[in-house]
């Protein structure tokens, strides 16, 4: 049951661009720690609160309303000086701005949030009131005129002073009586208010309007100004010949609420209520992004005409060298442009991960507050753009790697202080395009992970046993954080620590078609370096061939391709193996894992690294490369399928989900499936 | 009476507000409405093309608008326009300083299309008396 019917769009909308301001305060929160008179951030976080509070005002969202109004007064007085930020002010202010994120969480589900506790709002009134023991000792008079000028930036100082005026004490803003107030203020009549510049034509706008104000000195505001339009250089008061516009002559008469055609003010905004839109679908797109698109589909339109063209002079005969060499360029130039159109494309779902990224300061501030230790969360490259979905996506694992950075890598201050390492230490949270890929590295210079401690633990957990915990190095080692039920915490926090995180991280990367690695220097720190796609949407593959049949498989899990010779083959337990660089790799036979009959001993195998381990897939030969966009087969899901594709001839390839084609082999029994050559070979 | 084609500039750093104050205008029946998310850009937008009416939020970034409004006024070409100042503050100070620098009306946040209509009616009185 919606709390917000009629307004669900406007409601989303409130949020998308509120969270925004959030997480823009919560980070200059961060830095507010820092350069805690910075008189722009405090305007700037001031502003974020002024603004929710507004919104959620027409939303009738009065908690939030409360809430705000008292953290933003705050602000007002912190950024006049009355009062002076402390920790304890910065403490209630960020437990507000955590209690406005709840908020946003339950308007998300359209749901009116409870209001705040009443402690908060005590402990932000009696700050407000500077009863709290930490604000400053001198008090200034209630209500300053300063607050008056809500951006203390106004230069011009105000012409009337405030006090002198009788009228504006009696009423509130709703019923002012307005131009009485004007005439008060100004001495000037509204119905003589007369322009004082001779107008030409009856313009009916510019006829006496309250508010013009033909003393003012327009030289002295015009410094105010930005720099004006080419266009627009303003006139000195000389007779304007302005242009009467018709469709601005408002008619004469008065406005009656009734002769507008007024809905009664009690009726819902019917507006709202037809522009319901599914939210998860749209996307913000720089329109120079947006024209691109429609300039390259304009050109490849032209080239279109051209071989339209050329195919009609071929069809008539006309094969002479130089129409083939139109036609050549004509297709290059296609190719071009496709390509150009496809990057054009794919950048309008780009979005700077600096999104993703500026929430992860204030996670990382408050984590290391609670556990008593001193984290400066560094981040760089948050302009690095990455496809949206995969965005939304990579905000799990992220939260969960900088977490465990601040709890588990980093030492306390005392272990700091005994190693001789700096009491602050450095979470560094980063992203590079490179190449076609993007890299995301979270590294810390804090303990780092001892390999011997964490096979020690996988053993004690009955993860795996003493004998495989001996077989594996250090860069193994390093692996089994990755395994499901690992921590090496041994008691459980509320902050990290129940065994449920790393290998969902893993899962979750993987899910993105991108790696997880972990490098790590006992004493110096650990780094997690993420490695993924541009984007989903256009997949490199290799195109592989089995009993004549094109399959596509992920490009990212080759790592490889070998030719299989008979005498390289070696049974192990049972299965086929060959041996790569004292590495011993299964071998399995894709038409085995689909379940066909070969008709052709493999002659190739393609060295796939896929989540859990590393192996050979045995195939009868190799295309090459190629970027496919993958359509989802409709109705159907044979297994081990992810969808389908066109290749360059036309014909339709299947695209291989190689975690799915495993998994549900070794569901069925993990011998079964070594293929017949294989076998003779590997007893050969 | 007013002319349903009056065309608005409505000024605010807050997208959704720009919406919502849209919203309310053309359930009383103004539709001919453009955005401005600051004061520079509504000043820039003011002086490249014709406007009747103005409708700004006070508290924006880069240019406030009393900064605009102050701006407007002293611009011959704009001194005349109708201008409605909006604000989440029914402050005294507020609602005077707005006044001594020729605010048209001045509406307090929230408010419903009733309370806008009744503000934009008072300013079409005063304009045509």
């Amino acid at each position: 049951m919606s709390d917000f019917a009629g307004m669900d769009d406007l409601l989303q909308d409130f949020l998308t661009e509120s969270s925004e301001l959030l997480s823009d305060v919560d980070n200059k929160l961060v830095e507010l720690e820092k350069r805690p008179s910075d008189k722009h951030l405090l305007n700037d976080i001031f502003r974020g609160f002024h603004t929710i509070k507004g919104g959620a005002g027409f939303l009738n969202v009065d908690p939030l309303v409360n809430l705000c109004h008292r953290t933003e007064n705050l602000f007002d007085k912190l950024r006049n000086d009355e009062l002076t930020l402390t920790p304890e002010i910065m403490d209630v202010i960020l437990s507000a701005t955590g209690v406005v994120r709840d908020m946003f969480g339950y308007l998300g589900q359209a749901r009116q949030p409870a209001p705040a506790e009443p402690e908060l709002l005590a402990s932000l009134d009696a700050m407000l009131e500077g009863k709290a023991p930490t604000a400053v000792a001198h008090h200034p008079p209630p209500a300053a005129p300063v607050a008056a000028a809500p951006v203390a930036a106004a230069p011009a100082p105000m012409p009337v002073a405030a006090p002198a005026m009788p009228t504006a004490t009696h009423n509130a803003a709703n019923e002012m009586d307005w131009p009485a107030l004007y005439q008060a203020l100004t001495g000037i009549s509204t119905q003589s208010a007369a322009p004082s510049a001779p107008q030409p034509a009856p313009v009916p706008v510019a006829a006496p309007v309250p508010a013009a104000r033909p003393a003012t000195p327009a030289p002295v505001a015009i410094e105010h100004t930005p720099p004006p339009a080419p266009a627009a250089a303003p006139l000195p008061a000389a007779p304007l010949p302005a242009a009467p516009l018709p469709t601005a002559a408002p008619a004469p008469g008065t406005a009656e609420p009734a002769a507008l055609g007024l809905k009664p003010a009690a009726s819902k905004p019917a507006v709202s209520s037809q522009q319901l839109a599914t939210q998860e679908t749209t996307i913000r797109i720089d329109t120079v992004r947006l024209d691109q698109v429609l300039n390259l589909s304009g050109e490849i339109g032209l080239t279109k005409n051209r071989l339209t063209t050329l195919r009609s002079d071929i069809l008539a005969g006309k094969t002479d060298v130089n129409t083939l060499k139109a036609l050549d360029e004509a297709i290059g130039q296609l190719d071009l442009l496709v390509s150009d159109l496809q990057n054009a494309v794919m950048k309008t779902r780009m979005q700077p991960i600096g999104r993703l990224f500026q929430k992860y300061p204030r996670l990382a501030r408050d984590l290391a507050r609670q556990l008593g230790k001193d984290v400066e969360l560094v981040i760089t490259g948050e302009e690095t753009e990455l496809d949206k979905t995969m965005l939304e996506d990579l905000n799990d694992p992220l939260v969960h790697l900088v977490r465990n950075a601040v709890d588990h890598g980093i030492e306390t201050i005392a272990e700091r202080t005994a190693a001789g390492k700096p009491t602050k230490s450095i979470v560094t949270l980063s992203a590079t395009q490179v190449g076609d890929h993007i890299l995301i590295e979270i590294s810390d210079d804090g303990r780092g992970m001892r390999s011997d401690v964490l096979r020690r633990k996988a053993v004690e957990k009955g993860l795996i046993d003493i004998e495989t915990a001996n077989s594996l190095d250090d860069k193994q080692s390093l692996q089994l954080v990755f395994m499901p039920g690992f921590s090496t915490k041994d008691q459980i926090s509320s902050i990290s620590g129940r065994g449920v995180g790393m290998d969902v991280v893993k899962t979750n990367i993987q899910k993105l078609n991108g790696r997880i690695d972990i490098q790590s220097v006992v004493g110096e720190g650990s780094r997690f370096t993420i490695s993924l796609p541009l984007t989903l949407a256009i997949l490199p593959v290799l195109v592989v061939k089995v009993c004549n049949q094109p399959f596509a498989v992920p490009l990212a899990m080759v790592r490889e391709i070998i030719p299989i010779r008979s005498e390289q083959i070696q049974e192990v337990s049972g299965r086929a193996t060959i041996v790569v660089r004292d590495e011993i790799l299964s071998v399995r036979s894709l038409a085995g894992l689909i379940g066909w009959e070969e008709t052709q001993v493999p002659q190739f195998g393609v060295l796939m690294q896929s989540a859990e381990h590393s192996f050979i897939l045995a195939i009868d030969t190799f295309i090459g490369r190629d970027d496919v966009v993958i359509k989802p087969l409709q109705n159907i899901r044979p297994r081990g399928i992810a969808g389908a594709t066109l290749s360059g001839d036309g014909s339709v390839v299947l695209v291989l989900d190689m975690e799915d084609l495993l998994g549900s082999t070794q569901a069925e029994g993990s011998a079964i499936k070594t293929s017949k050559f294989l076998e003779n070979m590997a007893r050969s | 009476m007013s002319d349903k084609n009056m065309r608005f500039l409505v000024v605010d750093d807050f997208s959704t507000m720009r919406r919502i104050v849209r919203n309310l205008l053309k359930e009383l029946g103004f539709s001919n409405v453009e955005e401005a998310e600051d004061g520079q850009v509504a000043l820039h937008k003011l002086k490249s093309s014709q406007f009747d009416f103005v409708v700004s939020d006070w508290n924006m970034p880069n240019m406030t608008g009393i900064e605009l409004l102050k701006a407007v006024r002293a611009d011959p070409t704009l001194k005349h326009m109708p201008f409605l100042m909006i604000t989440a503050e029914a402050k005294k100070e507020n609602i005077i300083e707005a006044a001594t620098h020729g605010a048209s009306g001045y509406i307090v946040k929230p408010f419903t299309a009733a309370t806008l209509d009744e503000k934009l009616g008072k300013i079409f009185q005063n304009m045509n008396k």
